[in-house]
Parts: C-alpha cells; sequence; structure tokens
C-alpha cells in the first residue's frame, strides 16, 4: 500500500488548495441555485419598472396608462436621452414607452401601427413579455372599435376582458413542494459543472505530482505490479472523490433538508455520485496525458464549461439547438442532466424505473471506456517512454 | 535592455506551447459551444413539436370546437388536440402523452401535472381564446354586422410598438454569453500576469535570483515582462475575437475596432490583477496560479458567464459589485458596443478598467519594489 | 600585496532563532580561485546570498572591488557573474537563446554579445547542443548550460556556488578544469562546495566554514600545518608484542596508535622517517606485515580536529 499512503501524503498536501476550490466552487453552486429560483418565480409574476409619457392625453391613452399600472410598476424617468439609457444599463427601468400623440384618433381609423414609441434593451425575455402584453391589448382594442365603440369603451371593455383569469388546476399535489423540488434540481444540475471542474483542478494536480518523472519511474522499478499500481492510485483518488462527494452533497442538505432524503432526493444522490465516478474517470484519463500545470485550469474551463452548455446544465436542454442535443449525447454529462430531470420529473421528463436506469447506465458505461482509454494510453506510454 | 528582455520574455510567452494551444482552444471551443447550443434560441427558429393536449367537453362550445379545427387545418399546427373524457385525459396526462387538459364548460379551465414551457404556451393559447371569444360574444349582441371586420382585426397582429433603441437594437440576450468568453479569454491573462511577478521576483524563482543580480534597473526588467506578458495576451484574445465575429457571426456591434479595443483592455485587467497576485507573498508559482485562476472564475461567474442572468440579480441587490468588479466591467465594454451608439457609458466603464489596472499594476510594483530580501 | 576584490567584515546574518553567518570575515585577492569550504547548511550559500546583495543581514560591512556592494550598485554588478546552486535557465529557450538572453540583461552591444555568447558555448562544450531545449539536456550538460549563462559576460568576479552537485565525473572534470582557465584568464573566482577533493584540486586558498563561522582560511598547506597530525601510517599486522608496541609509541613523532582488528595505526606529527622507523622496529621483533598505508592529512582531518566532527559525514545528499 506504499503507493497508496504516497497518495494520501500528496493529496494532504494539495489539501489547502483544493479547499479553496471546492469552497469558491460551493459558493458559486449556492448562488446560482439563488439566483435561478429568483428568477424562476421572477418570470411568472414579474412586474417591471415601466415608466410611460402620455403625449396624447385622451380618455383611451390613459385607459392604455392604467392597464400598464395593473400589470406593473410605473416610475418616472427623466426626457434627456442619456438619462434614460443609463437608467436602462442600470436597471432602473426596464421599458420607457411614449405614447404617440394622436393614439386615440389612430386607433378610431383602425390603424395599429405606430401607436407607441419604446425604449427598451431589446431582446431581452422582460421586452418581450411586455411587447406580446400591450400588442394582445391593442388587438383586443381594435377589434371592439371595429365593433362599433369608441376608443374609450373599447380600452375598458379590453382591460375587462384580458383581466379574466383562467382556472388551472395543479393535478400534481405537491405544487408547492415542486417549486421547491425546482431548485433542489437546479442545485443538482450545477454540481455536474461543479465537480468537474473542481476535480480537474484538484484530482489532476495531485496525480501529476505523483507522475513526477523520477517518482514515476521509481514505481515502475520497485516490485509493485502496474495493475497494483493503478489499482492504489484509483483508491487514493476514489478517497479523495468521496470527500468532495461528501462536502458538496452535504451542502445540499444544509440547503434543502429533508427533502433530499426523500425518495427523489436519493434518486438524485445515487444520480450525483455515479456522475462523480465519471468525471473522476476522466480526471484519470486527462492525467494520463501528463498535462502541465499552467494548462489544467484551462482544461477544466473548456471541460467543464463546454460540457455543461451542450448538455444543458446552465440552459434547459429544451432550448438547446438539436445539433447540440445531438452531441450532447455523446457526452456523459448530458446523461446526468437527463438522470436528474427524470428522477424530478422537469422538463418534460417523465420518471420510469427503466428510464432512470438507462441514464445510470450510460454514466457506467462512460466510465467504464475512460478507464480502458487510461489503461491503454498509460501503456502506450510507459512502453514508448521506455 | 528593454527590448532585449521583451524579445526573449516574447519568445518563451509564445513557445509554451501547449499553453497557448489551450488558451486558443478555450475560446474556440466554447464559442463553438454557445453556437450550437443556442443556434435555435439564436436565429428564432425555435420550432415547437406539437404540443399534444387534451379536450374534455362538458358543455359543447361552437366556437372553441371551430378554433380546434382551423388550428388543426394549418399547415404546421402548434398543438394536436384529442377529445376524450376525464378520466382518460388525466391518465393521458400523468403519463406524459398530453402536456395539459383544456376542460371545455361554461368557462376555459385547464389542468397541468407540470409547469413549463409548453404549459406556458397552452396557457396562453386559452387566454387568447377566452378573451378573443369575449369580443366576439359581445359583437355579436351588439353589432352582429360588424362581426367579420372584427374578426379580421383579431386575427391581425398588431404592430403597435416602434423601438427607438440607439444602434437599431440588434441585441441578443444570447450575446452576452460571448461577451463574456471574450471577457474570460482576456481576463485569463492572469496567468500570464503571476508568471511576471515570480519570474522576476529574486526570492520566488532562480531565474528571478538570476534576474535580479544583473546590472538592470527592476522596474524597467518589470515593464518589459509586463509588456510582453500583454502582447501574448493580446494575441490569444484577437484569435478569439476574430473567431466569434467573423466565423460564428456574432454581431458585437458596428464598431469592430472597437470590439478589439475592449478585448485589449481586458486583458491588460487581467494581467495587472494576476501580476499583482503573484507579487503577494512567497506562495508557490502553482497556488498563485490556481488563486488567480479561481480568483478570475469567479468575477466571470459574477458577470454573468455561467448564468446569464447573474449581471442583473447582482444589479439589483449589489450594484457597486458590477462597478468594481473586472470581469463585469469588461464584458459592459461590449455590451455596451452592441447596444449604444453613444460612447459614454463605454467611456465610463473604460475608465473604471483603467484606473483597476494602474491601482494593482502599481501595487504589485510596490510589493516587488524591494530587492533586498530577508529570505530566499 | 594584490588587490583585494571581496572584502566581508563581521557579516550577521539571523533566520529568526538560527545564526546562519556569526560573524564571518573573508577576504578575497584578487587573481586567486578562493574555495568556501563546508557542511551543508553552514552558511556558505547564505553568504553568497549576502555578498550578491540578495539576501539582507543584520550586521557587517561587505565591499567589492573596494566599493561597498548594494542592490543597485550596477557597475559592480557588471563585473560578477554567478553560477547559482539551483539551474535557473528559461524553459521554453534553447541554449543558444538561454544564453544570449542573460548574457544580454550585462552586455548591450550586439555584435560584442555574439561574440561573448560564441565564446561561452565553445567554453563549455556546448556547440553541439545550440538547438537544444533545456529539457532535452542531460544532467551535467544542463550545469553547463548554466554556467555558460552566468560566464558568458566575461565577468572579472565569478562566483559558482556548488556547480558540481549531482554532475557526472566527466562533466565535472571539464567544469573544474574550466574554472581554472577562466581564472588563468584572468578572472577571480569564489567557489562553494562540500567536496573537498574539488576544493583541494582547484583552490589557491580555502576558507572552512561552519555554522556560518569562518574557522580557518589558507592554502590547503598552510591549512594542513595548523594541525598536530603529519601522517598516519596503518599497518596490517598478524600479531604484535606488548614491547614492540611499547618501543613504537617511544619514537619522537608518535603521538598517538591505536590497534584494533590486527590493524595498527600510528599518528604522527612531523619528522620524515616515521614509516621507515616503524618499520625497522617490526622487523626486529620479526612481526609478519600485511598492507601497509601512509596518509598525508586532508582537509577532512582538518575540519575534524578543528570542529570534532567530520565534514564527510554530512555530504550524504
Amino acid at each position: 500500500m506504499k503507493i497508496f499512503e504516497t497518495f494520501m501524503k500528496i493529496m494532504r498536501k494539495h489539501l489547502k488548495l483544493s479547499l479553496i476550490y471546492i469552497s469558491v466552487f460551493m459558493v458559486v453552486g449556492i448562488m446560482m441555485t439563488k439566483s435561478s429560483s429568483d428568477s424562476e418565480d421572477g418570470y411568472k409574476a414579474r412586474r417591471l419598472r415601466v415608466s410611460v409619457t402620455d403625449l396624447d392625453d385622451t380618455e383611451a391613452s390613459r385607459a392604455v396608462v392604467d392597464f400598464i399600472a395593473k400589470n406593473h410598476d410605473i416610475v418616472k424617468v427623466s426626457d434627456d436621452m442619456n438619462k434614460q439609457l443609463d437608467s436602462l444599463y442600470y436597471s432602473k427601468t426596464h421599458i420607457i414607452l411614449t405614447i404617440e400623440n394622436g393614439y386615440s384618433e389612430k386607433l378610431e381609423h383602425g390603424e395599429t401601427t405606430g401607436l407607441f414609441n419604446e425604449l427598451s434593451v431589446p431582446g431581452t425575455n422582460m421586452t418581450q413579455l411586455f411587447d406580446s402584453q400591450l400588442n394582445r391589448y391593442i388587438g383586443l382594442v381594435s377589434a371592439t372599435i371595429a365593433g362599433g365603440n369608441t376608443p374609450a369603451e373599447a380600452s375598458a371593455k379590453a382591460s375587462e376582458v384580458l383581466s379574466q383569469e383562467i382556472e388551472t388546476v395543479m393535478l400534481n399535489d405537491s405544487g408547492k413542494g415542486s417549486e421547491k423540488e425546482d431548485v433542489q434540481n437546479h442545485y443538482f444540475l450545477y454540481l455536474a459543472y461543479i465537480f468537474i471542474s473542481v476535480l480537474i483542478n484538484t484530482l489532476c494536480q495531485i496525480h501529476l505530482s505523483l507522475k513526477n518523472k523520477d517518482i514515476n519511474n521509481r514505481i515502475n522499478c520497485s516490485g509493485v505490479s502496474s495493475y497494483s499500481q493503478l489499482l492504489q492510485v484509483m483508491l487514493g483518488t476514489f478517497v479523495f472523490v468521496i470527500g468532495v462527494y461528501v462536502l458538496l452533497i452535504g451542502a445540499g442538505v444544509v440547503l434543502f433538508g429533508g427533502s433530499m432524503f426523500t425518495e427523489k432526493g436519493m434518486l438524485s444522490m445515487l444520480n450525483a455520485f455515479v456522475f462523480i465516478i465519471v468525471v473522476m474517470m476522466i480526471c484519470l484519463f486527462i492525467s494520463s496525458f501528463s498535462p502541465s500545470m499552467d494548462v489544467i485550469s484551462l482544461i477544466a474551463n473548456v471541460i467543464g464549461l463546454g460540457m455543461s452548455f451542450l448538455c444543458g446544465v446552465f440552459v434547459p436542454q429544451q432550448y438547446l439547438g438539436d445539433v447540440a442535443l445531438s452531441i450532447g449525447k455523446f457526452l456523459p454529462v448530458y446523461w446526468y442532466v437527463k438522470g436528474c430531470n427524470t428522477v424530478m420529473e422537469k422538463e418534460g421528463e417523465i420518471f420510469s424505473v427503466s428510464g432512470f436506469l438507462i441514464c445510470i447506465g450510460v454514466q457506467i458505461a462512460f466510465a467504464a471506456a475512460f478507464f480502458c482509454l487510461t489503461m491503454l494510453i498509460s501503456k502506450n506510454r510507459r512502453q514508448t517512454e521506455s | 535592455m528593454f527590448l532585449h528582455n521583451l524579445k526573449y520574455e516574447l519568445l518563451s510567452n509564445i513557445r509554451m506551447k501547449d499553453f497557448i494551444f489551450w488558451m486558443m482552444c478555450f475560446p474556440i471551443a466554447l464559442g463553438t459551444f454557445f453556437y450550437l447550443g443556442f443556434g435555435k434560441v439564436y436565429n428564432n427558429e425555435i420550432v415547437f413539436s406539437k404540443i399534444p393536449v387534451a379536450v374534455v367537453e362538458v358543455n359543447e362550445d361552437e366556437v372553441f370546437n371551430t378554433t380546434v379545427k382551423s388550428i388543426e387545418a394549418e399547415k404546421d399546427p402548434l398543438f394536436s388536440f384529442t377529445y376524450t373524457d376525464k378520466a382518460e385525459a388525466e391518465k393521458l396526462l400523468k403519463e406524459g402523452d398530453v402536456e395539459g387538459i383544456i376542460t371545455v364548460d361554461d368557462d376555459l379551465s385547464l389542468t397541468f401535472f407540470k409547469s413549463e414551457i409548453d404549459q406556458t404556451i397552452i396557457k396562453s393559447f386559452v387566454e387568447q381564446f377566452v378573451s378573443q371569444k369575449a369580443v366576439i360574444t359581445d359583437i355579436a349582441m351588439n353589432a352582429p354586422e360588424k362581426l367579420p371586420e372584427v374578426t379580421e382585426k383579431l386575427n391581425a397582429v398588431p404592430d403597435a410598438i416602434e423601438n427607438k433603441s440607439p444602434s437599431g437594437g440588434n441585441m441578443n440576450p444570447y450575446d452576452s454569453y460571448f461577451q463574456n468568453l471574450l471577457t474570460m479569454t482576456a481576463l485569463f491573462g492572469m496567468i500570464t500576469g503571476v508568471l511576471c511577478a515570480t519570474r522576476n521576483q529574486g526570492n520566488l524563482s532562480a531565474i528571478g535570483a538570476r534576474k535580479s543580480i544583473s546590472p538592470n534597473y527592476g522596474l524597467v526588467r518589470l515593464i518589459s515582462s509586463l509588456t510582453a506578458a500583454f502582447i501574448t495576451q493580446i494575441i490569444s484574445v484577437i484569435a478569439a475575437t476574430t473567431f466569434v465575429l467573423f466565423i460564428l457571426k456574432i454581431n458585437l456591434g458596428d464598431n469592430i475596432a472597437m470590439v478589439y479595443l475592449s478585448g485589449a483592455i481586458g486583458a491588460l485587467v487581467g494581467i495587472s490583477i494576476g501580476f499583482f497576485i503573484g507579487a503577494i507573498g512567497r506562495s508557490s508559482e502553482r497556488t498563485k496560479g490556481a488563486v488567480s485562476t479561481t480568483v478570475m472564475m469567479f468575477l466571470c461567474f459574477l458577470s454573468g458567464l455561467m448564468v446569464g442572468d447573474m449581471k442583473n440579480t447582482v444589479e439589483e441587490h449589489f450594484p457597486i459589485i458590477n462597478r468594481i468588479n473586472p470581469a463585469a466591467l469588461t464584458s459592459n465594454l461590449f455590451y455596451c458596443l452592441s447596444l449604444y451608439d453613444d460612447y459614454n457609458r463605454y467611456m465610463e466603464n473604460l475608465l473604471s478598467l483603467m484606473i483597476i489596472s494602474i491601482l494593482f499594476i502599481t501595487g504589485g510594483f510596490l510589493l516587488t519594489r524591494r530587492k533586498i530580501y530577508e529570505n530566499l | 600585496m594584490s588587490e583585494t576584490v571581496v572584502k566581508i567584515e563581521n557579516l550577521v546574518k539571523r533566520y529568526k532563532e538560527l545564526v546562519a553567518l556569526d560573524h564571518l570575515n573573508l577576504e578575497i585577492k584578487k587573481g586567486e580561485i578562493f574555495g568556501l569550504l563546508g557542511p551543508n547548511g553552514s552558511g556558505k550559500t547564505t553568504a553568497i546570498n549576502c555578498l550578491l546583495s540578495l539576501l539582507s543581514y543584520d550586521k557587517g560591512d561587505i565591499e567589492i572591488f573596494g566599493e561597498k556592494m548594494t542592490p543597485t550598485s550596477y557597475v559592480l554588478k557588471k563585473r560578477i557573474g554567478v553560477i547559482m546552486q539551483n539551474v535557473a535557465v528559461l524553459e521554453e529557450l534553447t541554449v543558444y537563446e538561454n544564453i544570449d538572453f542573460f548574457c544580454g540583461l550585462y552586455v548591450n552591444d550586439k555584435v560584442a554579445r555574439k561574440k561573448y555568447v560564441q565564446e561561452a558555448i565553445e567554453f563549455t562544450g556546448l556547440e553541439e547542443f545550440v538547438k537544444f531545449y533545456p529539457k532535452k539536456l542531460s544532467g551535467g550538460l544542463l550545469r553547463r548550460l548554466n554556467i555558460a549563462c552566468g560566464i558568458a559576460h566575461k565577468p572579472d568576479l565569478i562566483i559558482l556556488d556548488e556547480p558540481t552537485v549531482a554532475v557526472d565525473p566527466q562533466s565535472r572534470n571539464k567544469i573544474l578544469e574550466g574554472i581554472q582557465k577562466l581564472n588563468s584568464e584572468g578572472a577571480t573566482v569564489i567557489y562553494t562546495s562540500h567536496y573537498m577533493e574539488e576544493v583541494e584540486q582547484i583552490c589557491t586558498r580555502i576558507a572552512i566554514i561552519d555554522k556560518g563561522h569562518s574557522i580557518a582560511v589558507g592554502t590547503k598547506d598552510e591549512l594542513k600545518n595548523m594541525i598536530h597530525n603529519t601522517e598516519t601510517i596503518k599497518i596490517e599486522v598478524m600479531e604484535l608484542s606488548d614491547e614492540a608496541l611499547k618501543r613504537i609509541r617511544e619514537l619522537e613523532y608518535v603521538y598517538k596508535t591505536t590497534i584494533e582488528n590486527n590493524l595498527l595505526e600510528v599518528y604522527c606529527s612531523g619528522g620524515t622517517h616515521n614509516l621507515m622507523d616503524i618499520l625497522n622496529i617490526l622487523n626486529d621483533y620479526g612481526t609478519l606485515l600485511g598492507r601497509i598505508y601512509s596518509e598525508q592529512p586532508t582537509l577532512n582531518d582538518v575540519f575534524l580536529e578543528i570542529t570534532g566532527k567530520e565534514l564527510r559525514d554530512t555530504e550524504g545528499q
């Protein structure tokens, strides 16, 4: 067990640095989870800060202002263009809307273009939401006017019609719990990125210290068979990996408490465990190429961020392009994410034991494949070097 | 002396082959991944596959049925409807064969199992239907002769809003990912910055010791090392920017020269921070490198590299962080270029970045100024 | 008396509790190969680093070429060449580029530099390796490169800190010859080592250092003369009568004898015929003899006699 002991010794030397990595990434994970829960419920009933300038000042135009005020907060912004840009830039205002002169008249003549002038940050969800709301309102108003009403009457009717609530029943008994599960699922998704970044940055450093040429040659000359060498290194690696796993899952327990230990929680934890083993194998694989120390953080970034984006860690799989998804299927992270979503029944996944087992199975297959590749490469390397 | 040192520093930077390789690889790979990942959203080509919906009729609704038929007759219908009874519908819903149930009674009501995009689409369809129906019912009662005109109005999509965004509003929410990617590429200069400090200081490396005993002004030597690091980093940033602009054809605003300038400023900030970190304390080059990449990663996280919304969240709660976080400031440079055509805010950010660079470089100089050490 | 190149007076350096240099005094003359001999941890490298103004010191004065040495004494620094204990070369530069780089820190004139670099390459015998990267060089070649980087600018004072650690005998001889050649071309050399054979071989004057203190200075003969012992005679004897032993002990220059496992050791101080005298006595008693050795005192004996401990014992690393 000499090599195992050496591994532990080297690990202890790297412990401080590893803990820095782990704690920073833990903070990142928690912050991401927190912000995802913010934006999630924010999307549903988000009140934007809207500034409205009414140049028309008719009954109809005032009705528009009322309609906007019902759904959003009205704020005041200076007329100065530069100040307006500033307030948009620093998110003090989301939409700066001007109701053009002649709003009411145009509507009466059945015209619906150019009623408003809007200054906003284009292309954001908030802007799109607001624009479609306003357009729908105008659609109804103009239809009602076409039906023989005055703009003022039509505005009142449209407002009333739009305020009708559609009764929505959630068959899912745990309506509130579902939101919490959402957040918990996000945490597990982000774990994919965190596992990859933390393990590559720390484990590969330890492996490289161990693979230092002189030590490596000395080990090779000793009576320890290469098989036993690998096993001992794997054992040491495994101990480290378990440590990382326990720390990060522990943080999850602190965050989510009991819901980590429900059936769903346990399955998520199992999924995460299988995944961290895959990452461990990836690290062994990377180390077998003996990259230089400076490069490791770059590799961690390329692999960690790259896979996370391609496989739906940061952006839901539903949103991803087909090309990305079909590439993703050849990456282990995809199956981890799918596993998470299957357990929590998110993103259109429905839980089934077989579906979950497929995700786990594919991940195990990846782990095995990386293991074999590592064996192959280290064997080749040793031969070519001697 | 300055040029001599610069020449060899550059040469040895450029020869760090695997570093350069991964340095180039990082933005290219990640940029491609972003492009592939967001491609669908990016080109506004989200084609939702048909959303299956179950319809349970308690009371028949003529108008609703007509609408359903007209939707099904469309070339690319958004929904596929299944008429069935309540029990069967709920079974379908639980098994995931339909995404929602529309119950048609006096009023329409919805039943969901999940709460996601498909459900949002179903809900907005029903909302629209209900409000339009209300309008039609109203008109049918008061002025039935005007119905065709009203229906026509309802079907038209009004275009009531004109945008007056200064640069024509060519911003896309996913642009920010590319802006952050370029920012991170530039900030990777921190790693080379660390080397500038450790390789010039007598108590941090043997090479530093050898340089320290040569008959040269330390400041001149440091400045030439920093210049070399800056040039090296700029090469990477230029390559990355070119790739994003001309291969992926991401729109980063009309003023391309300024886009490149923004990257260069980012590189400068990265190197100055790295240099400062490298100059603190006596830990090994590796520890300092690790610390600086962690710092960089965290700064980039706060500016929204991983979760695009992060910068806004920070702005809501701790706006001061966005004013001083070099990653946020750098990505704001790109952001300003693709959003505004006046450069007020660009200049504000630029000024902040210059101040940060000067502070860190001066700090680094002060820390490395002493040439005689207590310990070696 | 020739010009003094380096003068160190009462140099004291403390690392917290540990006193690394304890009132060290050294004076090195022009044209010398001055050896600093001492076990590991005796303060040799610390002394060199203080001399170079890399390391601060608590007390004392350092003068080089008659001027006080400070971190900004650029004129002085130009005249010094240093070969550090650790190989300090840039991994990403070739042999030629490395030498040119470090030489360029001293010599601005490009034409002159080109010549200097070429000479340094020839001097260290690296002609075949100019395009090699340091990674591809063997330990000995790497040391030679390290030396070339330090001496290419033709310094008047060359300081070598353990340049032969972990070097194969061939490279070691080449390095030692090189040092002598540099010296013959006019450079003053300071050479630190814990290998006394090397120091004995090339140094014209030697200071023995222990615990940060110079315990003896002189040429190797002067040093050896400082001690009592001049000759140690060892003889394998089959059996030795007490009377014979007594007579040997009574010899004029003998001050100590031991016999253990049939090996007779006789320590002499002075006298020229000691071996003959002993053999005559043994012959008188018809003693059967095995091998006979007569040993001159080494610097180790000097060190042993002054400090009471072996220099060799600490050679381990």
